[in-house]
């Protein structure tokens, strides 16, 4: 019996002492995990913030108070910019450390090291696009003595001297999960991070996507499907030319290459005709269109209730746990004092506000990036592509993969032409020029922003954006408001929306659009000005080749409705308005199908699913809010009718997998669309013996989407078509982990709305702001989630319930920290230079 | 010296030896204990007694400093058991480190 004993205790021991030292499958080795001083408990420790804290940082020149509010903001008072930037570095460390490294890693190309294996395919595919190699070089052309090498080096002294302060039980709890260690901050990764922003907000292939569709439907029919206007205008620079704010609709009849779908002698089918059923197609395909995207506006003191200028702003992004924003307030007496949303990794406000002037960015939608067939010595080893009949030689870099332990996975070679990285797609070696490859010091033109104090200082200020183009709304003290379309657009040759031909320079780009000729709008007659990712100029006023394919201007639409509609604006009107739930888009959809219905019903006996269709889409008074119940049957008719009308668009994968459209022509386009009934691309190929026209496609969308409402979601009355019931949003933490995301939460908005929501609701608004310049500056702000990245503080979450309802929280802008009141004050910090180090 | 001095002393042990060593400190003083104790009763159950109750209070000691109960629903949460689980977990890891290694020791001391 105790011989038994003895050996169960000894298997017991064993098998402890195993899942206590080595990590079993995800678990970490709990031993050190579950240790009651060392382990995951001590994480607890940093959830909270000490009400007061001394530390030494490296490098500082003087004492730097940091006064944390009650929202967890820290307002950080500093004598220099570089001891503001080093303090900045040190709480956003504090708060966001494992965030920092996962978006340095994610830009580099490095999560395999960090996060296993199953990252290494990523990450070659992130090595070979350049990001952190362009970044390298260009910071290792500034100057020593350069402002920005200053500011990311003392930046990187805080970020080092809190990393520096942690003991292995200190580290945050995504360490301890993966069993890793936090890496040292280089000051050049700061510059890894607006490449990395660049290239979500910029890389794309649609010039790829743009040779399936001519090869499908013509170049001619590509142009009218995706054109390089949008055909409906409502553009960034307010445009007075002309009351017509439409091109001309598609032509009835056209007669370029859309042969292949040109049955003009097949009969003409009834409008109720056409098949009902829902069409067969991948879900991801929707209506087409990516529905998310930022806001901006900003009025003059004329529109204003109480006579002073405001400004709104809404980024959206993709929503992530911890957010991608850190919410700061910089203050350097007699140099600087601004307060807005910084990005953990670079020592900047983008998008914020000072006594003087305050603003918000939308992305330019711009094409900024463009792919050269080149012809290659050697398809396995080249050496050298053709240029003009010449060889010229390919330059390379040796690219080493490693895992969690430092073993190597990989070894890529990646090649160089004179435009960028030389990369194989489907066989075909296609090289890359990239504004966001050619990036230079974008660190300068935000301080330039944070210490304008004018409307005309922050445009000379934005004007030098390199990475990034995006639209700027701003307003200053003295009531200026303006916007500017900035950043770099490339000059090219021609357009830019095709693969081009390397093997000849007459392809490459000619430089950049000089700063003198950016769009901008300076205090227009209509008192105000808005964004919203559109196309930024009217095709009228400036014909320059921006980019093509742009999103529809729905959000625009709307913003422009709002306060054209309201000429005594008020800041809790411009909160209102961030979530508004009018859509420009249904506005003009709904009744096209409503029309289309009626007609139909009156002219033919039967189409009973028509009628009830039309009847509950009726009832709906188009607005997203949460309690609707028709907004569904909306959706999933322009999801069908998507399907329907852009049917020649489909293709059999090239894997054998089944047919799905290559690309989707913009909602814009299918408006334009509407205005010509007999369009052959209203034609169902799928229906050989009849010719469908526009309102037998709408009605059978519809009479479609009723079907599979009804399949998915129950009665129209049972309560399963709320739409707070089928539109959530998902927020994801950094890792994935559910039980550190913040998931199926209810919001208000849809498609087209200013608060729009996509299906799979994981970006929206990432940051929301209204700033009225008054004499005493006024300002709120919220975002999804909160100040802390440890998922046990109070601040991880926080902000996430108002952030739902649409609500902001004023903020506090004290110019000194004893203009704080006490009891707003969470804790006051002291950071110091180094005992020794001077002063 | 009565079963719950020597549960208090072996807790005392255990604690400073985690907290000033580490988690795996736990075996090696139960080890010490099953030996020292083998002749006593239930030297495995005062071992593990003193394990559980040493992190117990560490527990306790760090639920002061920071919200532990938020960090066990989380951790919880991830590894599929609930916050009330884990901390039953992180009791029962050092129960039964201390109880076998006791037992182990205890057998291999009789043998000899």
């Amino acid at each position: 019996m105790k011989r038994l004993q003895a050996v169960g205790s000894g298997i017991v021991l064993a098998a402890l002492l195993y899942v206590g030292f080595l990590p079993a499958g995800p678990l970490p080795a709990l031993g050190s995990f579950l240790d009651p001083t060392d382990g995951v408990w001590a994480t607890a420790r940093s959830a909270t913030l000490p009400a007061e804290r001394s530390a030494d940082v490296t490098g500082l020149g003087g004492a730097v108070r940091v006064v944390f509010d009650d929202r967890a903001v820290p307002h950080i008072f500093a004598a220099t910019l570089e001891d503001a930037a080093r303090a900045l570095g040190y709480v956003t460390a504090r708060d966001r450390l494992f965030q920092l490294e996962m978006q340095t890693r994610a830009t580099a190309g490095t999560l395999s090291e960090i996060l296993g294996n199953d990252l290494l395919e990523a990450d070659r595919q992130q090595r070979a696009l350049g990001l952190a190699w362009s970044a390298e070089q260009v910071y290792a052309g500034l100057g020593a003595e350069s402002r920005t090498v200053r500011v990311l080096e003392a930046y990187a002294d805080g970020v080092n001297a809190w990393i520096d302060a942690l003991r292995p039980r200190d580290y945050p709890l995504e360490y301890r999960l993966l069993g890793a260690e936090p890496m040292r901050w280089r000051p050049v990764y700061s510059a890894y991070l607006i490449r990395y922003m660049g290239q979500v907000l910029s890389y794309n292939t649609h010039d790829r996507w743009r040779e399936r569709v001519e090869a499908l439907i013509g170049p001619e029919a590509a142009a009218q499907l995706f054109p390089v206007n949008s055909p409906i205008q409502e553009p960034v620079i307010p445009f007075a030319g002309a009351t017509d704010r439409e091109d001309d609709p598609l032509e009835e009849d056209p007669t370029d290459s859309i042969a292949a779908v040109n049955r003009a002698s097949v009969p003409r089918a009834r409008p109720v005709a056409a098949p009902t059923r829902p069409l067969s197609r991948s879900p991801a395909e929707g209506s087409g269109e990516v529905v998310v995207g930022s806001n901006n506006w900003a009025v003059a003191p004329g529109r204003a209730e109480a006579g002073f200028a405001l400004l709104a702003g809404d980024p959206h992004l993709e929503l992530t746990l911890p957010s991608i924003w850190y919410e700061a307030h910089l203050v350097v007496p007699g140099q600087l004092n601004v307060y807005g949303a910084t990005i953990p990794g670079a020592p900047v406000v983008a998008v914020g506000f000072n006594r003087q002037v305050a603003w918000s960015f939308t992305n330019v939608e711009a094409d900024l990036i463009d792919f050269y067939a080149e012809t290659l010595d050697d398809p396995d080893t080249p050496t050298a592509y053709v240029v003009d009949g010449e060889w010229r030689p390919l330059t390379h870099r040796v690219e080493e993969f490693r895992g969690k332990r430092g073993q190597l996975l990989a070894t890529d070679t990646v090649y160089f032409t004179h435009r960028g990285p030389l990369r194989w797609f489907d066989g075909r070696p296609l090289s890359t020029r990239w504004v966001v490859l050619e990036a230079e010091d974008d660190l300068e033109p935000f301080l330039g922003m944070a210490k304008a104090g004018s409307v005309s200082e922050w445009l000379t200020a934005v004007a030098g954006l390199t990475a990034i183009a995006q639209n700027g709304a701003v307003v200053d003290w003295l009531g200026n408001v303006a916007i500017r379309t900035a950043g770099r657009f490339p000059i090219r040759p021609d357009s830019g929306f095709r693969v081009l031909d390397g093997s000849t320079a007459q392809n490459d780009w000619l430089g950049y659009l000089p700063p003198e000729r950016l769009p901008t709008a300076v205090n227009p007659p209509q008192g105000f000005v808005a964004s919203a990712n559109q196309q930024p100029v009217h095709p009228h006023a400036d014909s320059t080749y921006f980019g093509v394919n742009w999103p529809s201007p729905w959000r625009a639409m709307r913003i422009n409705e709002l306060l054209r509609a309201d000429a005594a604006v008020t800041a809790e009107d411009m909160m209102r308005f961030q979530t508004d739930p009018g859509s420009a888009r249904a506005d003009r959809f709904v009744p096209a199908f409503l029309e289309a219905a009626q007609r139909t019903l009156s002219e033919f006996e039967g189409g009973d699913s028509l009628r009830q269709a039309l009847a509950l889409l009726t009832e709906w008074d188009r607005r997203y809010t949460r309690e609707n119940e028709r907004a569904v049957l909306f959706e999933l008719a322009m999801d069908e009718l998507a399907a329907r009308t852009w049917d020649e668009l489909r293709a059999p994968a090239p894997d054998g997998a089944a047919a799905r459209r290559v690309a989707t022509p913009t909602e814009a386009v299918l408006a334009n669309l509407l205005a010509a009934p007999l369009s052959p691309w209203w034609d169902d190929r799928t229906t050989p013996s009849v010719v469908e026209n526009r309102d037998a496609v709408l009605n059978a969308s519809l009479v479609a989407a009723l079907a599979t409402a009804g399949e998915r979601y129950g009665a129209p009355d049972g309560g399963g078509w709320r739409w707070d019931r089928i539109r959530r949003a998902n927020i994801y933490h950094l890792l994935r982990l559910p039980a550190l995301s913040a998931l199926e939460l209810s919001v208000q908005g849809g498609p087209g709305t200013l608060n729009p929501v996509d299906g799979s609701g994981r970006w929206g608004a990432s940051w929301r702001m209204v700033v009225e310049l008054r004499p005493e500056v006024r300002a709120w702000t919220t975002y999804p989630g909160g100040q802390s990245g440890n998922p046990a503080s109070r601040w991880y979450r926080d902000r996430l319930d108002r952030w739902l309802a649409g609500e902001l929280d004023p903020v506090l802008f004290p110019a000194q920290p004893g203009d704080l009141a006490a009891e707003r004050v969470l804790a006051t910090w002291t950071l110091r230079p180094p005992p020794g180090a001077g002063s | 010296m009565k079963p719950p001095i020597r549960v208090l002393v072996v807790a005392v042990a255990m604690g400073l030896v985690t907290a000033l060593i580490g988690w795996w400190m736990v075996p090696v003083a139960g080890a010490v204990w099953g030996f020292v104790a083998s002749r006593d009763t239930w030297p495995a159950t005062t071992a593990a007694a003193g394990a559980g109750l040493a992190w117990a209070a560490l527990l306790g000691w760090a639920a002061v400093r920071g919200p532990i109960f938020a960090v066990a629903g989380k951790v919880g949460a991830i590894m599929a058991v609930s916050g009330a689980g884990l901390v039953a977990i992180a009791l029962l890891f050092p129960m039964l480190l201390a109880g076998s290694s006791a037992v182990l020791m205890g057998s291999v001391k009789q043998k000899k």
